[in-house]
Formats: structure tokens, sequence, C-alpha cells
């Protein structure tokens, strides 16, 4: 080693001194003398040079639920190296192989280094560089006249999670683009029983909780992808015995890991779930006690669907009354007497009929019964691919419990029947009981950050009426209804990555008259905009700290690892001069230092609001533990739920009109078998998560392009009857759109469909947008659900031939 | 030195090559080897193809001048010298291709500061560097006026024949001790590089001799020709033989590497080269030699011997690019080439389940400049060592006629 | 004596290339170098399977250095330069090396990359732990055990960084060690056994 060519000052030790005792190499560690060796001739190896090295701790992304605390070092100004944090517990030390990529990825090519201002047509990807000052005046100015014309709810912003734009819309007065129509598939059916999830699925209890289960059945979820950082409990759990059953289409990694893999066709987890429930019921595997006392299947219906009450509702009224205020009434088995569910002694009968107040009621366990009498395991064979006896071995062992049912957001999900597949897993989760006990969770269990224990933080409050407008309606609504928006800022790729049917997408952009696209990358939304602004990635940041999130089990904070690359800008910085040129800036924090100690000083757990920033930092290296964290969150442990009758409300008399009050199967809205589009169309896109990406996310940095690129993976039968082979490049293409990409035969995937990943955007295509050809149609009862209809991305047929 | 006009344009001509030569090294010297197709996956190519094959073509010359001395074999005396010159000249090159095949030929010191004597490698420098030596001192014996060299010339032969087999023997370890790779790791390789060097290397020699017959530098008598013919029939055979042992040994168990590797080189990317060997380095060069009339025509002898050559040539590619194909760990993505750069292939072409390898022009420049040079220094010392005598050859083959 | 080693299991790689990609950033290793790779054994495709839809299977193998007891490469090394040290790892001397090949050719699982020319970096500086030699063009590299880690008795960066806490690091040579009761236990295997290297990693369900 030649120590001469290492430039380290000891004047830059002490520069660096309040970094350095966050755990800096200890200058034994560089100081020592390394091996002798007899190198003659040049030498094959130098040292690194620098002149300062020291560590800052921040978190990963949101978006894939992980939120990994980070430590990183940063050498000479530079971020060189990205570890997993010191934790309160190892299983907190999580990464993956995305968090490391940053080292390249936020100095890749991909990032927008100035504000731009379109020169081209929208879309034409032309623009000239402009100065802050120049973009931001002109955005205002345009804003303001829109505003003066047509309203200050003519302007909307967006902002995806990794998006840190709390103020943006409330300074604008903007609507915020309402329902999103994403993960929300099966949420929709799942949640209303629960009262939990918010329509997302978010499952009842942590996948900490699956080693207490015998079975943890995986549908429509490919946890050991899309959960990277809590892999370890799928493993966990299978070491402990409980048998992991994945329910794919195709060959997943998670199917792969799992005791049993049982392929189904896609769009039919509705129907698996339906004909398990027909067989619970059928063979006595039910638990009745549960169903009696936790669920509101012995609730009487009357003849038009409506669940019947005490008195009636008034219409008028803002909140529905809870059942408390307006008992549900039952049959009293003990009695044959009609009585209220919630009556001392009253032991609801699950089966029965009276007349109530003229009319004619049954309970909602008959109505199931009967409604189930078609959904047999022969019947769901023939929908869902599965042979009937795996059907009926699956249910038999689910029912026997405890057993857990796992649920995901890039199968099922995003065909148009999810929320079928979501209130049919409830009902059977309902039936047998297990809900909400050790091993016997439902819902989506992917993503730390959303399934720990978590604590409300603080906000910083604006003053009185400044606030986002009422959403007229979903972003994607906007695209055919009549609206007033005119003026579009998205902090993130909207345009590309949250509607379907993307041709659709475009001739709105053309139609409005101002698209602003804020985001560290330039994502093909940002080709439509007429400004594109260029925000500094997590790591960047211009004061100590830039904000604090819950992660997994615990506070992190986002502390400064670098300065802002290029003339990036942070999104608080952004929404501040958005402020002060509108004249309110003294209504945001001062920084960001500032929103931070509110959030923290605001939070609703006593412990964290007792903390500071330094006493994270320094005691906890940027993570803070939620009290607690000991034992799993496990919601509802009482059996008393958050519906609006504290039971299992498993008829959603909402859903009356049109025959979903129980689930019932309906075939998805395009990709189903005999949808004589087939004829044409014969192959189902699914539209997956991966690893790689997080949506888009990464698709340009290059330490994953290492292992990754788009490719459309079919079965290799598929393939071969079109002349086609691994690495052809091949036109996607139905009546929608079209897109190239290469192919891979790969016979994981099931035959009659094909499998690209999300966020297949045209950089990173041979041609064109995946999203050309996604599905965008909306179900009947969309505006009935929970979160509003789905966007049904992989109910989508395609051919394919070589290009 | 008189020239005529054909030496002076065949100089110009060999010069330049040599020089474009020497400027592709210089390219690949500042740019380093990513200028050769060479990948993680075969990351030994035409070089090390040209090493094994120069090595060989060494090998006549120095067998048939050591024979003559230690066997007694007076016919072969005649044509010791012209034999030791091909032979020098082809060790340098084959010495030339290691030291261009180095990386990091900047440090090659070390190979004397801490040699590892346990690598084959090692083995082979130590061997060729004494096989050069031994050549040189032959040579200078050779043409030594001085009185007693001819018995100086009958002791070295004493140790250049067994180097000689030595250093194909250990050029051919270098290979044959790899188990790491399914087409090398066999006992016969040895045997079989001292065979392929036998025969190529005749070739090689009864090649320059019927040239400078024509060229009317050394003269060699016919019968002379026909003599070596007829050794190198017999060196054919054995070649064909022990390459035959190879491949049935490599075939019948009917491993999953050995059935990748034979079918790679029986009908895949390798497998123009084998059944080049096949026919015209073996089958046809031997249907015309064994029959004693052919070897007696100059035009057929020439001809079987290119056939020869270019037969060795072709198996030193296949043996040695075969097993670089399939790695023994099997999967996707497979091996990452090396440079993005020096494959010009970014992201997932960077990877490769199956290798493959095609020649650089910088290589190939190389390749040809280091021929080129070798032919030129031929011309060169031909010119200065060698004269011709016809007369002595008209009388070898009239004292034939007679008896 | 000492045999630092790593274990493997399969029955928990998912094949998300996190250790590929912290080693690559642990040891400033190169674009178009890694020494880490994460194959969808026995497939053409990444994330493939063997055998027909539905029987099918797939295994996610990562091959690195496999730190041979009876290392090839350290066998054929003409110059020393790769060497067994004492914690039983086989290293190498950059400074000794002249680029022959010979380890490449040598070992059978492709474990060694080669600097083919001066390295190219993304981002364009050298990232990484400082203390790791940075090697220029004509020198072999691959898996050092992370040499600069383990020597100050930290984990090497893909142990410390398995998502599914499939790696084990320890000493072999322990018999209390958790890797030393892995190695025994009967799903335990080594990479191309029949090559008689002996190689100190092992899988665990290979």
């Amino acid at each position: 080693m030649d120590l001469t060519r290492r430039r380290f000052l000891a004047g830059s030790l002490a520069a660096c001194g309040a970094a350095a005792t966050a755990g800096m190499l200890s200058a034994d560690g560089w100081l020592a003398p390394t091996k002798a060796y007899a190198g003659i001739g040049p030498a094959g190896e130098s040292k690194v040079a620098y002149d300062e090295e020291r560590i800052a701790c921040t978190y990963h992304q949101e978006h894939c639920g992980g939120m990994c605390p980070l430590r990183c070092t940063v050498r000479d100004g530079r971020l060189v190296k990205v570890e997993p944090n010191h934790c309160v517990d190892d299983r907190y030390e999580t990464i993956c192989l995305k968090g490391i990529s940053e080292v390249q990825h936020i100095y890749g090519a991909g990032r927008v280094q100035t504000p731009l201002k379109r020169t081209g047509e929208r879309g034409a990807n032309e623009f000239v560089q402009v100065s802050w000052d120049e973009a931001l005046d002109d955005i205002v100015a345009k804003i303001q006249e829109i505003q003066a014309r047509d309203g200050k709810d003519a302007v909307m912003v967006t902002a995806s999670s990794e998006a840190n734009f709390p103020f943006l819309a409330a300074v604008l007065g903007a609507q915020t683009g309402g329902n999103t129509g994403i993960d929300v598939g099966t949420g929709n059916g799942l949640d209303p029983a629960i009262g939990f999830g918010g329509g997302y699925a978010m499952a009842t209890g942590e996948a900490r909780d699956w080693v207490n289960a015998r079975m943890v059945l995986t549908v429509g979820s490919n946890f050991c992808e899309s959960s990277l950082p809590q892999v370890r409990l799928f493993f966990e759990a299978k070491e402990a015995g409980a048998k992991m059953v994945v329910v794919d289409p195709h060959f997943s990694t998670t199917a792969g890991k799992a005791d049993e893999w049982v392929p189904i066709e896609p769009g039919t987890d509705a129907a698996l779930f339906l004909a398990m429930t027909s067989v619970v019921l059928d063979e006595g595997l039910a638990d009745e006690e549960f169903m009696r006392l936790h669920t509101s299947l012995p609730y009487l219906v009357d003849d038009k669907g409506a669940l019947v009450r005490d008195h009636a509702a008034d219409p008028a009224a803002e909140q529905p009354e809870t059942g408390d205020e307006n008992p549900y009434l039952v049959i009293d088995s003990a009695t044959g007497a009609v009585a209220a569910y919630n009556q001392a002694g009253v032991v609801p009968a699950l089966s029965g009929a009276a007349e109530v107040k003229g009319a004619k009621c049954r309970t909602a366990y008959d109505l199931l019964v009967e409604g189930q009498k078609d959904c047999t395991p022969e019947w769901a064979a023939g929908v869902t691919g599965i042979p009937a006896d795996k059907i009926v071995e699956l249910a038999r062992a689910y029912a026997e419990g405890p057993s857990t049912i796992a649920l995901g957001w890039g199968g099922n999900d995003k065909i148009s029947n999810a929320d079928v597949a979501g209130h049919a897993a409830a009902v059977l989760a309902g039936v047998t009981g297990n809900v909400c006990k050790p091993g016997a969770n439902i819902g989506v269990f992917v993503g730390g950050c959303w399934n720990g224990r978590s604590t409300t933080l603080g906000a910083w409050e604006l003053p009185e009426g400044m606030e986002s407008a009422t959403d007229e309606m979903a972003a994607y609504d906007m695209r055919d209804k009549p609206n007033k928006v005119k003026a579009y800022i998205c902090c993130g790729d909207f345009m590309a990555q949250h509607f379907a049917n993307m041709s659709k997408t475009e001739d709105w952009a053309r139609s409005l008259e101002l698209i602003v696209s804020i985001d560290p990358y330039f994502t093909e939304g940002a080709k439509w905009a007429d400004y594109v602004l260029p925000a500094t990635t997590r790591f960047e940041l211009d004061a100590p700290v830039g904000n604090a999130k819950v992660g997994y089990n615990q506070v992190v904070l986002q502390n400064k690892v670098i300065d802002p690359l290029f003339e990036s800008k942070t999104d608080f910085w952004i929404q501040k001069e958005f402020a002060r040129r509108l004249g309110v800036a003294d209504a945001l924090p001062k920084d960001s230092v500032e929103m931070v100690e509110a959030q923290i000083s605001g939070a609703e757990d006593p412990e964290i609001a007792s903390l500071t920033i330094d006493r994270i930092n320094d005691e906890g290296n940027g993570a803070w533990p939620v009290p607690g964290i000991e034992e799993p969150r496990q919601e509802f442990a009482d059996l008393v739920f958050a519906t609006p009758s504290g039971r299992l409300d498993l008829y959603y008399e909402n859903l009356a009109p049109y025959g979903q009050a129980l689930p019932q199967w309906e075939a998805p809205n395009e990709a189903y078998q005999g949808n004589p589009k087939r004829a044409e169309y014969p192959l189902q896109l699914a539209n997956v998560r991966t690893r790689f990406h997080i949506h888009n996310q990464f698709n340009d940095a290059l330490w994953i392009q290492q292992y990754f690129e788009p490719t459309l993976d079919a079965n290799p039968g598929d393939l071969e009857a079109r002349g086609l082979a691994t690495g052809d490049e091949v036109e996607v293409f139905n009546d929608r759109g079209s897109f190239a990409v290469r192919v891979h035969a790969n016979p994981a995937i099931r035959s009659g469909s094909v499998r690209l990943c999300e966020g297949a955007t045209a950089d990173y295509l041979a041609r064109g947008n995946m999203q050309s050809v996604t599905n965008d149609a909306q179900v009947d009862r969309g505006s009935e659900l929970l979160c509003g209809p789905v966007i049904p991305f992989s109910d989508t047929l395609v051919e394919i031939k070589k290009a | 030195m008189q020239l005529t006009k054909t030496y002076k344009i065949a100089f110009a001509v060999l010069g330049a090559l040599v020089a474009l030569g020497v400027g592709a090294y210089v390219s690949q010297f500042v740019g380093g080897l990513g200028v050769t197709g060479m990948s993680n996956g075969t990351s030994w190519g035409l070089y090390i193809a040209s090493f094994m094959f120069f090595v060989g073509l060494s090998a006549g010359g120095l067998i048939v001048a050591s024979s003559a001395s230690i066997f007694h074999v007076t016919e072969y005396k005649k044509v010791a010298l012209p034999a030791i010159i091909v032979s020098l000249i082809c060790i340098c090159i084959a010495g030339a291709f290691v030291l261009i095949d180095l990386g990091g030929i900047v440090r090659i010191l070390n190979l004397f500061a801490s040699p590892n004597f346990v690598s084959p490698l090692l083995w082979d420098i130590c061997v060729i560097t004494t096989y050069l030596v031994i050549n040189l001192i032959y040579l200078r014996f050779m043409t030594s006026k001085k009185p007693g060299a001819k018995e100086k010339v009958a002791i070295v032969s004493r140790f250049a024949l067994p180097v000689a087999i030595l250093v194909h023997s250990v050029t051919a370890w270098i290979f044959g001790l790899q188990i790491a790779r399914e087409g090398w790791y066999s006992t016969i390789m040895a045997p079989l590089f001292v065979a392929s060097a036998m025969d190529s290397g005749l070739a090689l020699l009864l090649l320059s001799l019927i040239w400078m017959n024509r060229a009317k530098v050394f003269a060699t008598s016919r019968k002379l020709i026909a003599n070596l013919a007829g050794l190198l029939a017999v060196c054919i055979a054995v070649d064909g033989y022990m390459v035959g042992c190879e491949v049935l040994t490599m075939a019948y168990p009917g491993t999953d590497m050995g059935s990748a590797v034979l079918a790679q080189m029986t009908s895949g990317a390798t497998a123009p080269f084998f059944w080049i060997e096949v026919v015209v380095g073996v089958i046809v060069p031997f249907c015309i030699l064994v029959f004693a009339k052919n070897r007696r025509r100059t035009g057929l002898v020439a001809l079987a011997c290119g056939g020869v050559v270019i037969g060795v040539f072709c198996k030193r590619i296949w043996l040695l690019f075969t097993s670089f194909i399939y790695p023994n760990v099997s999967g996707a993505p497979g091996l990452i080439a090396g440079s993005s750069a020096s494959r010009g292939a970014g992201g997932m072409d960077g990877w490769a389940v199956a290798s493959s390898y095609a020649p650089s022009v910088n290589e190939v420049l190389i390749v040809v400049g280091m021929v080129a040079l070798g032919i030129l220094a031929f011309l060169v010392l031909g010119k200065l060592l060698l004269s011709y005598d016809p007369a002595q050859a008209a009388d070898d083959d009239a004292d034939a006629k007679a008896r | 004596m000492t045999r630092l080693s790593i274990a493997i299991n399969l029955d928990r790689c998912v094949g998300c290339h996190t250790c590929a990609n912290a080693c690559k950033m642990q040891n400033n290793v190169p674009m178009g170098m890694l020494w880490n790779r994460i194959l969808t054994k026995d497939c053409d495709v990444i994330d493939g399977a063997v055998g027909e839809y539905p029987n099918l299977k797939r295994v996610y193998l990562p091959v690195q250095c496999q730190h041979c007891e009876t290392a090839a490469c350290q066998k054929v090394c003409p110059t020393g330069a790769t060497y067994k040290d004492g914690l039983g790892r086989v290293e190498i001397d950059y400074g000794k090396c002249i680029g022959c090949r010979m380890c490449m050719a040598a070992c059978p699982y492709n474990a060694r990359v080669f600097n083919w020319e001066d390295p190219s970096r993304e981002p364009g500086f050298d990232y990484g732990d400082s203390r790791v030699p940075v090697r220029v063009k004509g020198v072999a590299e691959k898996c050092t055990l992370c040499k600069e880690r383990t020597d100050e008795g930290d984990l090497p960066m893909c142990v410390r960084v398995c998502p599914a806490r499939a790696r084990t690091f320890g000493d072999l040579d322990d018999p209390e060690s958790e890797i030393s009761k892995l190695a025994l236990s009967a799903k335990a295997g080594h990479l191309l056994e029949e090559k008689g290297t002996h190689p100190q990693l092992f899988y665990v369900g290979l």
C-alpha cells in the first residue's frame, strides 16, 4: 500500500468529527499496515484515495413497503456504499438489490438535471433547459391565469408515495385526483367485511404471525419478490411447519419456494374461494360458533336484499348508524323469535326465515348457502383449471386451521372481478373462523411498513382555509367525463403508470392547458409535460433532515446523505417556492427540519412524541422502534371488528342491486376463457410485480439492468405455435394499441397468458408503452365499492407476432 | 546479401504486415486485452491457439535434426540445418504468443521473483526457454567451422530430443491437467500433442524444403523428401489414431458435459474445425502419403503437408475452444462477458449461457504479423546460413535410382 | 487452523441478486463483471424453470469463488499471485498477477473475472469500501470472502445483506460454529464435488 496516495489529511478528521461519531471506519482499520507483497513492475492495485468519509442514515422506498433503514457511506461528498442500518433487531436490518443499486442510480443518466421546458408537441419529447426561476414563474403565472378564469379546482396535483408534497395541493387549492383505481381491487371486496385495510386489503396481522399457522394460502401474491425485505418471514413460517401453498397462474418465485404450487386460470381466484366455501359448508367444516357470534351471517335480510334493522335508517343521517344505535335483527335460536343481534342472552340462529314488518326475511347464512349451491368444486374446476379434489383438499386443510390467506396486488387484484375475489376470501375466512387469531389472518402481507405496528406521526398544520379542493372524480375518469381540470401537476409518472389504455390518456393530456412533471427521473409522463422539474432523490437534501416516516415497526428519519445533485431541488424547496410566489410562504414550515419536528412532536404515541431528531439519530441511528414491537401486530384479537355491527360483516347490503351482496362468480371483463375476443387476441397479458423494479422505478438503474430487462415471458408452446423463440422481438397488440418487446420462452408461464413486469415504458422496450394495450374498463358496481373500481390492467387480451 | 526483386517485394510486404502487427500490439498494450474477442467465458483465444500451433510446428525440425545424430540417420543430417532454423523460428514465435497473451506483461518479472513451480504454465516457460537455448546452441555448433563441432552436435542432440518431447507434453499439460474443462482433461493430451507436433512440424519442414528447392535456397534430394514424407504418413496415422481414442472415450460414457462438448465439436460451433482436421489434416494426407509412388511426387507431398498444417491448426482451434463453450455450472443468465465496452454490450446483453468467441481484427493482425515475422526470419536466416548445392541432391537421387 | 467459509441455503435463496449487487458495491467491482452471479439453474432464461408446465422446478444458484481447499486456480498460477491464506481464503495478490488467465481456465466454477481493459465504473468513481484495493487492467479478480471485512471480524457483505438470510458465514474448523454444524447436515453439498477441488463454500439443498 502506498500511503502517500491517500490524500487523507489529519484536519479532515476533525472536519467530519460529528459524522465520524456515527461509526466511521476506525483509524486502525485504514492505517494498519497492509501485507507487503512482492510486486515487481507497476503495481496491480492501488488504494482508493480520498479526503473524507462519513456515515449518514436514512431509509429507502416506501413504495414497496420495505422502507429499509439504510446506513450510507459518503466519501468526498459522494454516495459510495449503502448497507443495512443497525437496528434493535436483525430482522429490521434489511436491504435489497434496489437499495444497493442507488449507488449508481442516483448518478445515472436517467436523472433530470435542470428544469426543462417543452418546445415541441406534447409527447414529442422536445425540451430546452430553463432556469428554476423561469420555470416556476411561468408555471405559477399560468396556474393563476387558469384559476382566475376557471376556479381554483381547475388545477390538480397528484403525488406518488415516493414524492413528499404534503402542502402543494393545499397551497394551490387544487384537486388531488380522488380514487386511484390501483391496488384496491381485492380490498374493495375484503375490507368492508372487517372494517380494516383502507381498501388496500391490508392484512389483519403481521407476516411474523405466519409461524403460528398450519397453512398459509397465498393467492395472487408474489410475496418473495414483492416483499423482499421481509422474505425471511416466509421461510421462518415454512421452517416452523406452516404449509406454504401458493395459488398462481404462473410458477412465480414464491410458487417456486412454496411447499405446493396450485396453478390457476388467471382471474378466477374468486371461483376457488367460492368453491372452497361450498366444501366447508357441505362437509360441515364451518365454525358455526364463530359464524353465529362474530359474523353478520345470522342477520336477517329482507326480500329486497336489505339487512333488517331495529328501525328505518334516517336517509339524511351523515354517518351510518352503528349496530348499537340501530341493531341488526336475528332469529333467537332458543325461542325462534326475531331479536336484536346484541340483545343479552340471544344466541342467533344461522338458518331460518321470519316475517319482519310485513317483509319475508331470511338469514344471510341461508342466502349464502343457497348462493353457494352451484359453486361446487366440479364447477370451479372448470373455471379455475384446478382439479376438484385439489379444491376439496385445500378447503379441508384451510378449514382445519389455523390458516392464513395471503393476498396481493399483482395478480387477481388487477382483474375487473377483484372485489368479488376479496369478498369471497372474506366469506371463506368468516365461515371457518380463520380471522384474527394466532396463525389465522387475512389480507395482503406485502410491505413491512404497512404490516408492522403503525403509529401516527403528526403533521404540520396549515392555516384555516388553506386546503386542497374537493375531488370532482377520480383522475382516470377525467379522460372520459367532463371536468374542470385544466392544469395537472404530477409528482411522479402518472401518465404512464396510473392509467390503463394509454391512447386515451394521451388524448386527455393533449387537451390540458398545463402539465408539470416533478420527479428526480425523466419518466414517460415527463414527455407529456410542459415543464419538467428536477426533484432530488431521497439521498439528497439541503437541510439535515427531510422527512420522518413509520417504517417496518420503527420510525425512520430521512437524514441528509449528500447535497442535491445537478440542479435538482428538494420537494420541500419546490413547495416553498410555489408558496412564496403565491404569497403564502409563511404558512409552510421554515425548513424541512421544522416540518419533521412537527411530525415527531405530534406523534400519537407519547414515547415517539417525546423524541427529538438528535435523539433518534444519536441513539437509534436514525431509526426508533415503535413501542411494543416485540409482539407482532394483531388486529381485532378480541374479534370485535371495525364494522358498523362490530362483527365480520360478510353481507354487503349496498351491492344487493348488483347481485353481489354475497359474492357471486363473475368472469373477468375481458380475459376470460370463451371471450369471443380471444379469437383475435388469444393471450392474457399479465402485468405483474418484480423484485427488480417498483413499478417504473429503477428502470434506469444500471446495476439492476445487469440482471433484468423487460421481457415478455411466454410458455414455450405458445411461442412455438407462432414461430417465435427466446430473444425475438415481438409486437404485442390488441384493438387498443401495441408495443414491441423481446420474448423469453419460459415454461413457468401458463399457456394462454403472457407476462410482462410492471412499469415497462417506451425507453426500456423495443417500441411503445405497455400501457397502450391495457384494459381500462370499469365494473357497473364500481361507484359502490369502497375505493371505486379497480383498473383491470391485467384483464387484457393481446396477440403477439414477430416485430 | 544480394536480394532479388522478388525478395525485396516479399520483404516489403512481410515488413508491412509485421508493422501492422506491432501497431495492433501497441493498441492492445494501451487498451488492454479488451481489444481482443476474448471474454470471461472464453478467456483464451487465438493467441493461445497459435501458441499451441507454433510449439508443435517447431517440433519437426528439432526431432529430425537430433534423430540424425542420435540414431545416426545420416540422410537426415543433410537437412538438419534448415530443420533447426524452422524449429528455432517457430519456438520463438510460440513463446512470443504467450507474452502477447499476457494482460499484465508489465508485471512479468514476478515470474522470476515469486515463481510457483506447481504451475504447468511455469513449467512450460522453463521448458520452452530450455528448448530455445538448445536450438540456439544446436544452430551455433552446426554452423561452426571449428573442429569438434560435430561431436558437440551429437551431445546436444541427446538433450534436444527429450526436451522436444517434453516441450509438447508440458504444453499439453497446461490443458490436459485442468479438470475444469471436459475436453482437455485427458491423459492422452501429452502424447496427442507430441503426435500433432511431429506431423505438423514435419509437414512444415517438408514444405520449407520443397519451397527452398524451388527457390534455389537449399537443395534437398527427392529421395529424402519421399523418405520424410513416409515418416510423416506414420505420424499422421498416430495422430489420427489418438484423436479417435480421445473422441471415443469422451463419447462412450455419454455424460452430460461429454455429450454437450462432443455435439459442439461434431455439429456445433467448432464442428468445421473438427471436420477439416479429420478430412484435410488426417484422411486426405494419409491416403496420399501412404503410397510410395505419391511420396515421390513433390506436388502431392506439398499438398499433403499443407493439409496436415491446416488440419493441425484446426485441431488447436477445436481443442481449445470447444471446452470453453459450456460452463460446468449451467444456468441463466450464464457468464458475464467482462468489460461492457470490450464486448459492446450493456445490460443483459453482456451475459451468455453458452460462451462464444470470434477473434477481433486486432488479434488477427497480431497473429498475421507474427506469422509474417516468422517467414521474414526464415527468409533472412535461409539467405545467411544456407547454401544451394543441387549437385549433391542430384547425386543422391541418382544413387537411389541406380540401386 | 481456520477455514472461513459461507454456506448458502438454496431452499431459502429467492434469486434476488441482492448479494450480487452488494458484492459489486463493497468491492468496487467494475461494470461488466460480478464476483457473485445468481444462476437460475439449468435454465436458459433468468427466472425460467426446468420441466414442463405445471410440473416445474426452479433452483436459484449463487456462484462465487468456492474457496477450494485444493484450489485449481492456486496450483496453476505461475507467479503465486493466487494464494491460500491463513484463514482458508483463496486470495489474489494483484501486484503479482501477470494476467495469463491460467486460473480462469483452471477454475471449474467460472468464478473469476478479468480486467480486459481499464475498469469502467458506473457511477464514474470508486465506490464501496476504501480498504479494498483498486485493480488495474490485466489482472484477474474474484470473491475475496470480503477479506477487508472478514479480517476485522465483520460478515462478508453478501451474508450481511441477504434478505432471505440464506447465507451463513463462519469457521469450518470451529466445531461449535453454526456453519460447521450446517456442513454436517444431510442436505449439505458441494458444487461439482466430482472435480475434487474440495470447495469450502457449500450449499444446503443443492
